[in-house]
């Protein structure tokens, strides 16, 4: 492989987990912005999605279906395990998430801690066989039927899922920017973010936005596990103990409170990992290592993240 | 003031000895009813408090006013422990462990309970400090051949000298930033573990040696007894070198000074303290004793892996100072037994146990978030009339 071919695979590769991180770390900024915690029970609910919907496809039997009633079934899947997961999100905020968040910021961290090892062990203690690492099973396979599945550019194979993973991802920052900036729930929710409670004074029902944005954060940690279950083909109950840290670890490095600073911090994380899986000796067992220390690196430099704004403390 | 009289003192061991010999029974009865039996007592006990409050108030008062003689007589109860418990407990060897376990805990919570508690430094990491003593005394025992008066200690300097990896961090960043920096830095530290080949990677370290003192091996069981008494004392005098350190700390000028800082730091900065070194300060400090509590563990274990010191561990670390009530050197210690010798009775649920941990935090933090026993206000005149 010539060094284009190269950077242009580890460019992609970082591209393919920067979708997901990013979805993870928008429900970060999302959380933080209405609640003023960081909620890293989110990274568990991530994996709670991933085990939702490998059952749902397991019930609905897609591999026998095709035509459109298949993308119609690839559909409702996607569809139904997000709203079963932001169904979820917003139990466990009413439950737990919501009650320590008046406390000082360290401690609902911990809760939020807590309540995140309390999930992981409940999958797997009740899920069957949930101790195990699970097979995650296909589902666009039967789209790119008789095709090559993938095409080749200038010595890099891209497959044809991944392309569509891009697309998907796209799609929803668009469709998620779009009820942010320009529907009424969007305002409400900036609005509470921005001043909890003047935006109650000016006759904003602030539980019911809060439901809505932890609806909206689970929803996107489903669609996020759905697209990683695909990308490494098997779930494991505790993936999302990590994956919370890198989310929200993203949404620091991002700046947090800005869902655009989220998405790009997302691309960062990835980026410096694949960087650093490529280029340092043994870095595929060190990226992680690698990428906490850059976060960490920012986190001191630059706290308010890339796009964040800077804050000052009022005493 | 009164002289305190011979009926106080009485009291004193009267209700030691009751607790005392209530958790002999705890251990020997094997089944679960006695946890429940114990969680229906401590129940009535506390309504009994409230309905009672003077005769209550009066029993407290006589702990607080001969507060000596109750440290000197737990102290020897303590001594006695692992003969009394061999007559009446049949698996005392078993507990013995458990409460060696308990003890080492409680150092690696105290030095917690000072950073997170005292200073307000909330520390994710403990368990990476934890292990980086542990490691680092095997380490030497093993391939140095160092004895464990030695690996001990410098497995303490090595925790504490690895916490000022984090100094730039703990000048720049504060509260939940600084907590998310140490969450990832235990991260790194677990996931450097088990990549790194000349600490055994995932396997750990295997067969370090026992501790050896001044020619007494600890693998000889005295009076005819098992080798794990020699451990016992052996942590029981270091879990009293770390208490009488803390308490000191504490009610000193230095114990105000972070007290201060961890209640309103820009203030304690406006008048003058140099709050950056007093947090590096509490750093340095805590992670000394978490590391000499990992150092304890790995030697009297023998066998160590990365496993042992992940971000669960952290937790149950913190669990236990919050369980108690931050900033309460008892309450840490009730958390430690709470937390870490209860559940060995709850053996039939043993797969439940992380679950419970995690909703222990979350429940203590919705209802009780100041902890079982809060930390009490400082009163100084109260001090200072006492001695004049």
């Amino acid at each position: 492989m010539s060094g284009f071919a190269v950077i242009l695979q580890i460019l992609f590769n970082g591209i393919m987990l920067g979708i997901q991180y990013s979805m993870i770390a928008v429900g970060f900024t999302l959380f933080r912005g209405v609640l003023n915690v960081l909620n890293f029970s989110h990274g568990d609910v991530f994996m709670v999605g991933a085990f939702v919907s490998m059952t749902l496809i397991g019930a609905f039997g897609v591999m026998s279906a095709t035509g459109f009633t298949y993308i119609g079934m690839i559909i409702i899947i996607f569809l139904l395990s997000m709203l079963i997961v932001g169904i979820i999100g917003v139990v466990f905020e009413r439950l737990a998430v919501k009650p320590v968040s008046k406390g000082p910021v360290t401690m609902s961290l911990l809760a939020t801690l807590g309540l995140g090892i309390a999930i992981r062990e409940a999958v797997r203690l009740f899920y069957p066989r949930g101790g195990e690492s699970k097979k995650f099973p296909e589902l666009f396979h039967k789209l790119f039927e008789g095709t090559k599945g993938a095409f080749e550019f200038s010595g890099v194979i891209f497959r044809y899922e991944n392309i569509l993973f891009l697309i998907i991802g796209v799609v929803v920052v668009l469709v998620l920017a779009f009820f942010i900036n320009k529907t009424k729930m969007g305002l409400a929710i900036r609005a509470v973010a921005q001043d909890g409670e003047c935006a109650l004074m000016m006759g904003v029902n602030k539980d019911l936005i809060i439901d809505v944005t932890f609806l909206i954060g689970s929803a996107l940690a489903a669609l996020a596990a759905i697209l990683y279950g695909l990308y490494y083909n098997t779930v494991v109950f505790d993936m999302g103990a990590l994956m919370g840290v890198i989310g929200l670890s993203a949404a620091v490095v991002g700046g947090l409170g800005n869902i655009y600073g989220a998405i790009i911090g997302g691309f960062v994380f990835s980026l410096t990992e694949a960087l650093s899986a490529a280029f340092i000796p043994r870095g595929s067992e060190f990226m992680d290592v690698v990428a906490f220390a850059v976060v960490i690196l920012f986190l001191i430099f630059r706290p308010s993240g890339i796009l964040g704004e800077k804050v000052f403390e009022r005493v | 003031m009164k002289k305190s009289s011979f009926f106080d003192k009485f009291i004193i061991a009267l209700v030691e000895l009751i607790v005392y010999f209530y958790l002999m029974i705890f251990f020997r009865i094997e089944s679960v009813w006695i946890l429940i039996i114990t969680i229906l007592l401590l129940v009535v006990i506390f309504y009994l408090s409230k309905k009672y409050k003077k005769t209550f108030d009066y029993i407290t008062n006589i702990f607080n006013k001969n507060s000596k003689f109750a440290t000197f007589f737990i102290v020897i109860l303590l001594i006695l422990f692992p003969f009394v418990s061999k007559l009446i407990v049949p698996l005392y060897i078993y507990w013995l462990l458990i409460t060696i376990q308990t003890f080492i805990f409680s150092i690696v919570a105290l030095g917690l309970n000072f950073q997170a508690g005292t200073t307000g430094v909330m520390n994710l990491s403990s368990a990476a400090f934890y292990g980086v003593g542990a490691y680092t005394a095997g380490y030497l025992a093993l391939h140095y051949k160092l004895p464990a008066i030695l690996t001990i200690p410098i497995g303490g300097i090595a925790a504490s000298i690895f916490g000022l990896l984090l100094f730039i961090p703990i000048f720049r960043t504060r509260g939940q930033y600084f907590a998310l920096i140490t969450l990832a830095f235990g991260y790194m530290f677990v996931l450097s573990l088990n990549n790194l080949d000349f600490v055994g990677g995932p396997q750990g370290l295997k067969n370090v040696p026992p501790i050896n003192l001044f020619g007494y091996n600890f693998q000889k069981a005295p009076f005819g007894t098992h080798f794990y008494v020699n451990y016992y004392y052996f942590v029981l005098i270091i879990l009293f070198i770390t208490l009488f350190v803390f308490q000191r700390l504490y009610n000193s000028w230095i114990g105000l000074t972070l007290n201060y800082i961890r209640d309103d730091e820009p203030a304690a900065k406006g008048c003058g303290v140099s709050t950056n070194i007093w947090k590096l300060m509490t750093l340095l400090i805590g992670n000394f004793f978490m590391g000499v509590g990992g150092a304890i563990y790995a030697h009297m274990i023998g066998f160590i892996s990365p496993p042992n010191f992940t971000l669960t561990i952290s937790l149950l670390i913190i669990s236990i100072v919050l369980l108690g009530g931050s900033d309460n050197i008892i309450g840490v210690l009730v958390g430690a037994f709470i937390l870490v010798l209860v559940p060995e009775k709850l053996r039939v649920i043993t797969e439940y146990r992380v679950m419970l941990y995690g909703l222990l935090i979350v429940l203590i933090l919705i209802f009780r978030p100041k902890g079982l026993i809060p930390f009490k206000e400082r009163k100084y005149h109260e001090s200072i009339a006492k001695e004049s």
